[in-house]
């Protein structure tokens, strides 16, 4: 075989052992329950919201920035959408554009600061949470800040518009971070961004670019949310950040998984791995408290364990060596 | 035939706060021409080498390039108009591919529409590593897989993207051994043949006699001369850097070989990296030398014996009391010091002060019974190590980002003698290092010897070897090849065999 084929096999195998072994784990902890067209489609469904939101937060990542303040986003562009869609009748086309304008609005607003104020973006993020968590209520007092759509465009959330939907957000993200100079420009400032400058770069508008393409699909995600809950009340005191949780479970597992593929096809194996655990434990009769516990838990142990993979390969071949040396020695002496 | 001048600098100026960098600078540069720049560390050869490259602008004076006004906005503009630079530090990115990083800030020219052509850019970034000799190095291969040098050497394929007509090499050659020097040489020659120029930075006078036609003196930021052809001597360049006659001596004058016969530091089949089985012991005020080509093993070994990594079989122990050397954390306890190669990353915070590296391997001499440590004596031990090694400063509450690599490298030095260490391990301690500090290191470590410390010298620097060591290892591929007692008919020839 190929050495180029066998590595990329490798890398596929490397890939998939880990969401491999969760399914098995499931498929036979629920008696294949969980494995059901029906239980394959929910898990599949219950997957898109969470792959669009690290969508949204993976730009600012691999700038090294943690944008706290994006489930926020998701919550006032879901109700903004939702609203602005009831007041000009636009149906689900409205509430996709407008949630994804009022996103791009307000990520871009992050930028902003965080270019000009040259604040740390935890700092920025956090102040930004509790305003974008407050607008909502400054904007419809009349609703209490929340909004309530028809349960007929509660379709965007059901199969197959919701698969449409995911096909397009990753197609848009495969192509911005693979195949554009903007991706290849974000890994090279995330790299070094000294460098990254001294090469020419526009380190400020790169930056302000991720902000805006993270509010792209923070809308697309704000959209997905109220279609499919319906209703949307505005949050308080952080709570926005419950939203982006499951999200960020997923996130660090599909940078875990980058290191064997691409980092987009990673995150997306990621999401729909912890939603199968997730979905696994509840099948099995766990309460959200324990299932919260087990999935840390998991997450933890996986990522101790690519952390310190190499350090473990490295020990294994020292001893070896070591061995082979003291034999050596003894060798010498006796002679 | 006259020359014809590439680049003029007209009274150059620049200040960082009280420090005055550059005082009115005027220089040539002739094409065809390869124009050495020297001074001790701080005289302001990297803050003049890159305003001309475009990293910082000057308070005022004026450029011509060509004989048109030169004023580079930034690097990418500089090399837009034909300037190029090679760093001191790392300067490629790691987390993208190679051709990626030789095309950093260009990736417009492959796209369209904002797509960018992948295998356009790798293509073009293999023909330009082959073109420099270095088409061993995939284009396609992450930046961090590469080993330093060879990062070293996608710099200078970067550089070349641009076809610069003036070339910078900043205290490059360092950095690179023999591939890479060849590499860098080769390409050096091009620019000459070719009737550009190179502006060529390093503290190797050797080297800058070899390779360039005319050499500028720098001293505390103003020009004192410019030698060319025969002037160019080694004690020339060392008078005008430091401004006085050096003594009869460079080196320890004496030819003795002496130390005591207590051993101080015990290694026995310690095996680690390239190295198997390897045995040596340290002698009370002894200066052991450790020599080779740099991938031998012996900066391994260095890190081995202060126990930074653990060897894999034996052990390294210190006779006295046979206490084994398992950390650094013991070593510094028992009074051992260690100085790195690779200073930036491994023997300095880069964003701390001087007055906090200075003092990091001195708390416990520092501090009180409880712990308490007094800012007095904290800036007292900062303030005696800044006037022992002449470091160029604001103060000891500068931070080391703002000094010079050699002014860097006196902090690394002083840290550990402020605090008095017994065992000295050298690992290239005058790198990058001018002649006059060079020569007051050297000064420095007979004194050092005199009072009955020790010090392993790991070098590749034969002249250094012979000149300070009262024995010397040559070690290749791993092994002990030689060993050498201090003598005054040992010549660089006779090590080299054993290296080779």
């Amino acid at each position: 075989m190929p050495s180029k084929m066998k590595n990329l096999l490798m890398r596929a195998l490397k890939t998939l052992v880990f969401p491999a072994c969760v399914c098995l784990f499931f498929a036979i902890a629920t008696r294949g329950k969980l494995f059901t067209s029906r239980s394959v489609l929910v898990i599949l469904r219950q997957s898109v919201l969470p792959a669009v939101v690290i969508m949204a937060m993976m730009p600012n990542l691999t700038l090294g920035m943690m944008d706290f303040s994006i489930g926020a986003v998701v919550i006032a562009s879901a109700i903004i959408g939702g609203n602005l869609m009831n007041m000009t009748g636009t149906g689900i086309p409205g509430l996709l554009v407008f949630s994804v304008l009022s996103a791009i609005i307000l990520t871009s607003f992050t930028g902003f600061l965080n270019n000009k104020l040259r604040v740390p973006i935890l700092v920025i993020a956090l102040g930004l949470m509790l305003v974008y968590e407050a607008l909502p209520k400054l904007l419809f007092p009349g609703n209490d800040g929340g909004a309530i759509i028809k349960v007929k465009y509660a379709m965007l959330a059901q199969q197959p518009y919701i698969f449409i939907v995911f096909a397009v957000s990753f197609a848009v993200f495969y192509i911005l971070v693979n195949k554009t100079t903007y991706g290849h420009n974000i890994r090279a400032l995330g790299g070094n961004d000294e460098l990254a400058r001294r090469a020419g770069l526009n380190v400020d508008k790169i930056k302000q670019i991720c902000f805006t393409t993270s509010g792209f699909f923070a809308g697309i995600a704000g959209a997905l949310y109220m279609a499919s809950n319906g209703q949307v009340n505005s949050p308080t005191a952080f709570s926005s950040m419950t939203t982006v949780m499951d999200a960020f479970l997923g996130l660090f597992l599909g940078i875990f998984l980058s290191r064997f593929c691409n980092v987009a096809i990673g995150l997306v194996i990621a999401v729909v791995t912890m939603t199968t655990m997730s979905n696994g434990l509840v099948t099995m009769g766990l309460d959200a408290t324990y299932r919260d516990i087990v999935k840390s838990v998991v997450l933890f142990f996986l990522l101790a364990f690519s952390g310190n993979q190499p350090y473990i390969v490295r020990m294994r071949a020292n001893r070896k060596r070591g061995a082979a040396a003291d034999r050596e020695y003894q060798k010498q002496i006796s002679a | 035939m006259k020359k014809k001048p590439i680049l003029r600098a007209m009274q150059v100026n620049k200040n960082f706060g009280p420090t005055r960098a550059l005082v009115d600078v005027d220089f040539l540069l002739y094409r065809g021409e390869v124009h050495g720049l020297i001074g001790e560390n701080g005289s302001g050869k990297s803050t003049f080498s890159s305003i001309i490259a475009g990293v910082q602008s000057a308070d005022s004076g004026s450029f011509e390039l060509n004989g048109e006004p030169y004023l580079p906005r930034n690097m990418v503009d500089a090399q837009n108009r034909g300037v190029g630079m090679i760093v001191q530090e790392q300067g490629t990115i790691g987390s993208i591919d190679v051709a990626s990083n030789i095309f950093t800030g260009r990736l417009e020219e492959f796209s369209k529409f904002g797509f960018v052509n992948m295998k356009q850019i790798t293509a073009r970034a293999q023909q330009i590593l082959n073109d420099i000799g270095a088409g061993d190095i995939d284009a396609s291969a992450p930046t961090m897989s590469l080993n330093f040098e060879d990062r070293k050497i996608v710099e200078m394929a970067r550089v070349m993207v641009a076809d610069p007509d003036i070339l910078i090499v900043d205290e490059t050659t360092t950095a690179l051994a023999m591939k890479g020097r060849k590499i860098l040489f080769d390409l050096i020659k091009r620019f000459r043949a070719s009737d550009k120029a190179v502006i060529f930075i390093s503290h190797d006078l050797g080297e800058l006699m070899n390779v360039c036609d005319r050499v500028t003196v720098l001293r505390d930021g103003r020009v004192i001369d410019t030698l060319s052809g025969s002037d160019i001597t080694e004690d020339s360049m060392r008078r005008l850097m430091v401004g006085r006659e050096f003594e009869d001596h460079y080196f320890r004058s004496d030819f003795v070989c002496s130390y005591d016969e207590e051993v101080v530091l015990d290694a026995q089949h310690i095996t680690y990296g390239s190295f198997t089985n390897l045995s040596l012991q340290l002698h009370k005020g002894e200066i052991l030398g450790i020599c080779g080509l740099s991938d031998c093993g012996m900066h391994e070994l260095g890190k081995v014996l202060f126990g930074i990594e653990k060897s894999l079989t034996g052990r390294v122990v210190l006779p006295q009391d046979g206490t084994q050397v398992k950390n650094p954390h013991i070593a510094v306890k028992k009074g051992m010091g260690y100085l790195s190669k690779d200073r930036d990353r491994e023997s300095i915070i880069l964003n701390a002060s001087i007055l906090d590296n200075v003092e990091l391997p001195s708390m416990r001499l520092l501090s009180n019974a409880v712990g308490y440590i007094s800012a007095k004596s904290e800036r007292r031990l900062a303030q005696e190590q800044i006037d022992v090694l002449k470091i160029k400063c604001r103060g000891p509450k500068q931070r080391l980002t703002e000094l010079s690599g050699g002014n860097k490298q006196k902090v690394v030095f002083s840290k550990w003698l402020g605090c008095d260490s017994d065992i000295l391990i050298l690992d290239c301690a005058t790198r990058g290092i001018d002649v006059g500090v060079k020569a007051a290191i050297y000064r420095l470590l007979e004194q050092i010897k005199k009072k009955g410390k020790s010090v392993i010298l790991i070098s590749e620097e034969l002249p250094e070897m012979i000149g300070m060591s009262d024995r010397m290892l040559v070690m290749k591929d791993g092994k002990i090849t030689a060993e050498f007692r201090r003598s005054e008919d040992l010549s660089e020839e006779d090590i080299i065999r054993y290296m080779i």
